[in-house]
């Protein structure tokens, strides 16, 4: 109790030491108007790019729209072809209506044309393989390896 | 550091004083002539028209105040701080230095608040020689002054923020310039940084003679005062006054 009310005689009497912090030399009021400059107050100006950057990134857009469109278009054509074509189904009728539609279909259908022109896997899968000669052996050869004439080894290196 | 500002002052006036005494002397030629301080005419912020126009007899009594308080104390340069940002400081020794160029003297205007100097911005100045240019390049303080004649006012503006304010006003160039300074002028208003701006311990303008502690009640509570002015007795600056503003 006794520690508690001295404490707070020190808060009251620290409180009156304190006083005012220092003299008021001058009260400034506030002043009506909020702008600082009038002459130069003006509406916030529309942040604009440069007229170079506008036409380079509309340029650029309209490429990229371009070309994701013919992209998109290409595949599109792919896989209708792919899935109008049953396996094993390839033949030679299919390959001429596919040219026959690409003469009237114009340039993107000339592609699906070279498409459809690769030869069918049965084609690819009765083609005889190159013979491979196992029975023979060859020496393998290093790279920037240089080895004697006879194919002999150096003394000192026959692992003696 | 204020030691050595007045020493030097002390020494220049001796060396003044023997000079006008051997009238014979003649001073040596400059070896270049110094550039002549640009000259400006000063676009000063409508804010402070305004003040000047709506409360303009506060000001003048201030202006006398500070001149009794000049002339009874020897008060060559003056700092005028606040303990944060945004209470009016810039503004008001805008106004009051108006009110000080009416008089009698020189009086220098430095942008003294090194993390954000305000002062060529309001007055709508791009100055080329800026006080860190002095400072740190050591570039002359001829180039980096700017007379406005038609306001019978000198302005020492900071281009930019310094980077080390407590390395800069530890220098001995900033020392120097004081002194040189104080010869030429007859006051010397700096707009100081604020006290306690963000989490760094103040950075106080030692090279002054006083400070004036501008205050906003909105702001700022009587507690950032009283530790504002221990902060100011730390080092070594009598505390003059308050100057309360927006109220």
């Amino acid at each position: 109790m006794t520690g508690t009310s001295e404490l707070s005689r020190r808060c009251v009497t620290r409180t009156d030491d304190a006083g005012p912090v220092a003299p008021i030399l001058i009260s400034v009021p506030t002043i009506r108007f909020a702008t600082s400059r009038p002459s130069t107050a003006r509406s916030v100006p529309r942040r604009r790019l440069r007229r170079e950057v506008r036409l380079a990134g509309t340029a650029l857009l309209l490429a990229t729209t371009l070309s994701l469109g013919y992209w998109a278009g290409t595949r599109s054509s792919n896989g209708a072809m792919t899935a109008a074509r049953a396996p094993g189904a390839t033949s030679e009728s299919s390959v001429r209506h596919a040219a026959d539609s690409s003469a009237s279909l114009g340039a993107f259908e000339a592609i699906d044309a070279i498409t459809l022109a690769i030869e069918p896997i049965a084609v690819i899968a009765s083609r005889p393989e190159p013979e491979r000669d196992f029975a023979s052996p060859r020496a393998v050869e290093l790279e920037s390896t240089l080895l004697p004439v006879d194919g002999s080894e150096d003394p000192p290196h026959e692992g003696r | 550091m204020r030691d050595v500002d007045q020493a030097l002052a002390r020494h220049h006036a001796r060396r003044a004083a023997g000079a006008s005494s051997r009238p014979s002397i003649v001073p040596p030629a400059p070896h270049f002539t110094p550039s002549a301080p640009e000259a400006a005419l000063l676009d000063w912020p409508a804010t402070v028209l305004s003040l000047e126009r709506e409360h303009g007899a506060r000001f003048e009594a201030f202006a006398e105040r500070l001149e009794t308080i000049r002339r009874e104390r020897g008060i060559k340069a003056l700092l005028f701080t606040s303990c944060h940002r945004a209470e009016g400081r810039t503004t008001l020794v805008l106004t009051l230095a108006r009110a000080l160029a009416r008089r009698p003297g020189r009086i220098l205007l430095v942008d003294g608040d090194l993390s954000g100097p305000m002062m060529a911005r309001q007055l709508n100045l791009r100055p080329l020689v800026g006080l860190e240019d002095v400072v740190e390049d050591r570039k002359p303080h001829d180039e980096a002054l700017i007379e406005a004649p038609s306001d019978h006012l000198t302005l020492l503006p900071l281009r930019t923020p310094v980077a080390r304010p407590r390395e800069f006003l530890a220098s001995p160039e900033w020392s120097c310039l004081m002194a040189k300074l104080r010869r030429e002028f007859d006051l010397i208003l700096i707009d100081g940084s604020p006290l306690f701006a963000g989490l760094n311990a103040a950075v106080l303008h030692r090279s002054v003679d006083a400070a004036i502690l501008v205050h906003n009640r909105a702001l700022t509570t009587e507690r950032s005062l009283l530790r504002a002015r221990e902060v100011l007795e730390a080092g070594g600056i009598p505390l003059l006054g308050l100057a309360e503003t927006f109220v």
